[in-house]
């Protein structure tokens, strides 16, 4: 006997199809509602979710009974919740996207009673007379038919027609982010629908082929996904949540399937428990992921805003000081020159602050981004050591450069952030230099590029070495009465390291100055 | 002469610029926000466009889609913002702007002095 064909002939397929459809749905419906309880759209997609899980169930179940009475029986359920899902899908249709929208007096007068009316005639005879012969299982039910099936078979087909005919007009009516959570619902509803034409009408009707049929809830998952990412996934759509929310899925079908395999009421009782267990906490932990990342980018925003309104006053501040230091307004006495330098440095030290505070966030948040292009490492250095010559003059420390100007050396990185970090550390040295010089040399070595910051400043001991590039890490805080962000180091280490660089400092103690390293690979791009 | 357009929201920055555009020979035309300046951009012709993000009627992106879909003039736009995110800097160039910078790091010399690099570049383009 073939082993592999009696393994798969023990599987039961379609019901697998179902408990994932099911657990699926479950899972992003208590998800999406758990998040929004007040928005329409939510509340509207948690009744369809529902709805849908009760018809894909019932959809299993009618190929399940030989007895006529129960297969009459199940039949009628399932017209009866045919009818509750168009009429769930048209509500969903109409609401969607919008929080707040009021559905109309003639949906809560008409359309509501209509589906109402029509369902409860399942209860008489009036659609379906009897099952009439016997039946086995896995076949098709053959019921006799009354007028009453034209009128439901119409209500049903209209409210999804009506759902779809409202989307297509949404399509065009909106713009931007709502038009493109409408199209994600079109699309799925689109999959749904060709799914459900192909498996549950050509198939069986064209072919006499039913093995698809108890598949119907697999069928409706489509439409579930792309509306539920629609709805506010698709905002949050990190590898964080993706992940915490396949681990509930996971969970919950496991404990599904367990449930379904259990043999005793015991059994029963303590795997429903387990189930709804691990489905509660499943969707608090998909919920809290999400919260955690909203709050994060929350956070970001006010960040970048804070940052963009504090730097707006110091950019003015800075324009009417250099205009006066420039003599735009007419000549100023060497007292008032001083006086507006060191407003200059001052504003310059709190602009410095706040993009390391910036960085430091977006670091934390794992949104920090670089700009990469190639860019002469030794031209950068230059720049950056024009910015401190007046400052190196005023302390009357010689600032001084050995750059070999024959070859260029080419680095494929951010500028602004290798910017930031040779000002930082350029900056540093100057700051624990109190006399002598600061040495700045850039030099390619195999296919690196090196830049090395000597001074002859007070050095730093070798057990403060380890922890100077961690956070709020000063050397020496006592020593010198220095103010600074006791971040700048930090940065510099996560900037260069991002880079698939490395920087690093060697001292041979108190006293004996300092040599900061910063090393980045060479550009591979041909000059 | 060459003449630029600074379409910026805070008085105070008109000023600065203005002054020093002008000292470095610049005709200088200031528009308030992005909907004066796609006003007025055809009708005053300028070599370049010294350009806010954000500003209330319309804000600096909305200004450079204006500026490429109603428009038929050619000018460089130079984005000078507060705003330092990698995606302000990817919208604006998308938009169609020649440079971005980041306002807080230029003084009014320095501005002046980048400006004058890019008309630069832009005539020996040509």
């Amino acid at each position: 006997m073939d082993l592999s064909s009696s393994i798969f002939s023990d599987i039961q397929f379609d019901l697998i199809g179902v408990v994932v459809a099911v657990v699926g749905i479950l899972v992003l419906a208590g998800i999406v509602f758990a998040r929004s309880t007040n928005s329409i759209t939510s509340r509207s997609f948690f009744f369809f979710a529902f709805v849908t899980i009760f018809w894909g169930l019932s959809n299993y179940f009618l190929y399940k009974f030989s007895d006529p009475e129960l297969a009459l029986l199940a039949l009628r359920l399932h017209i009866f919740l045919t009818i509750w899902h168009a009429y769930s899908f048209f509500q969903l249709a109409f609401v969607f996207p919008y929080e707040n929208k009021v559905l109309p007096a003639w949906h809560r007068y008409v359309l509501l009673p209509l589906a109402f009316f029509t369902s409860s005639l399942l209860l008489i005879p009036f659609i379906f007379k009897q099952v009439s012969g016997l039946i086995s299982v896995n076949e098709v039910i053959n019921p006799e038919q009354s007028q009453g099936i034209i009128l439901a078979a119409v209500v049903t087909f209209s409210f999804f027609v009506a759902g779809l005919l409202v989307l297509l007009r949404r399509v065009y009516e909106t713009k931007g982010d709502e038009r493109r959570q409408v199209m994600l619902m079109f699309t799925g509803m689109s999959l749904t629908a060709g799914l459900l034409l192909l498996f549950s009408f050509i198939l069986p009707i064209g072919f006499k082929n039913f093995n698809f049929v108890p598949y119907g809830a697999l069928f409706i998952f489509p439409v579930i996904v792309f509306t539920a990412y629609a709805i506010y996934l698709v905002e949050l759509f990190h590898v964080k949540n993706i992940f915490a929310g396949l681990f509930t899925f996971f969970l919950c079908t496991v404990s599904l399937i367990e449930l379904i395999l259990a043999e005793s009421v015991e059994q029963v009782l303590l795997r429903v428990a387990v189930f709804f267990l691990t489905l509660i906490i499943g969707i608090q932990l998909v919920k809290n992921t999400f919260e955690i990342e909203l709050a994060n980018e929350q956070k970001s925003e006010i960040m970048s805003f804070a940052t963009h309104e504090i730097r707006t006053p110091l950019t003015v501040m800075r324009g009417y000081a250099t205009m006066l230091l420039d003599g735009d307004k007419g000549e100023i006495s060497p007292r008032v020159r001083d006086l507006l330098q060191k407003i200059l440095i001052s504003g310059n030290d709190v602009i410095t602050l706040l993009s390391q505070y910036l960085d430091k966030s977006k670091i934390e948040l794992g949104q920090i981004e670089y700009v990469k292009a190639d860019f002469d490492l030794a031209r950068t250095v230059n720049d950056v050591l024009s910015t401190f010559q007046i400052n190196a003059e005023q302390k009357g420390i010689t600032l001084t450069k050995a750059v070999e100007t024959k070859e260029r050396h080419m680095v494929f990185a951010d500028q602004s952030k290798i910017k930031e970090v040779l000002t930082n550390v350029i900056d540093n040295a100057l700051k624990y230099t109190p006399h002598g010089s600061v040495n700045v040399s850039v030099r390619n070595e195999k296919d690196l590029v090196i830049v090395k910051v000597s001074d002859t400043g007070i050095g730093i001991k070798q057990d403060t070495i380890p922890h100077l590039f961690k956070e709020f890490s000063r050397a020496d805080l006592k020593r010198v009465n220095i103010l600074g962000s006791g971040i700048g180091l930090y940065l510099a280490k996560k900037f260069i390291e991002a880079h698939k660089g490395r920087i690093w400092v060697e001292s041979e103690g108190e006293g004996k100055g300092t040599q900061f390293f910063i090393q980045l690979p060479e550009s591979k791009t041909k000059h | 002469m060459r003449k630029i357009m600074i379409i910026e929201d805070d008085k105070s920055l008109q000023e600065i610029y203005k002054i020093n555009f002008e000292v470095a020979g610049f005709d200088v035309v200031i528009e308030g926000d992005g909907l004066s300046g796609i006003s007025t951009v055809v009708e005053k012709k300028p070599d370049i466009i010294l350009l806010d993000i954000m500003m209330p009627n319309m804000d600096g992106f909305a200004f450079l889609r204006a500026l490429k879909e109603n428009t038929s003039i050619s000018v460089p736009v130079v984005v000078c913002s507060n705003l330092s995110d990698k995606e302000t800097y990817d919208k604006a160039f998308a938009a169609g702007a020649s440079a971005v910078l980041l306002k807080v790091d230029y003084s009014g010399k320095e501005l002046v002095q980048k400006i004058e690099g890019i008309l630069m570049q832009k005539k020996s383009a040509h």
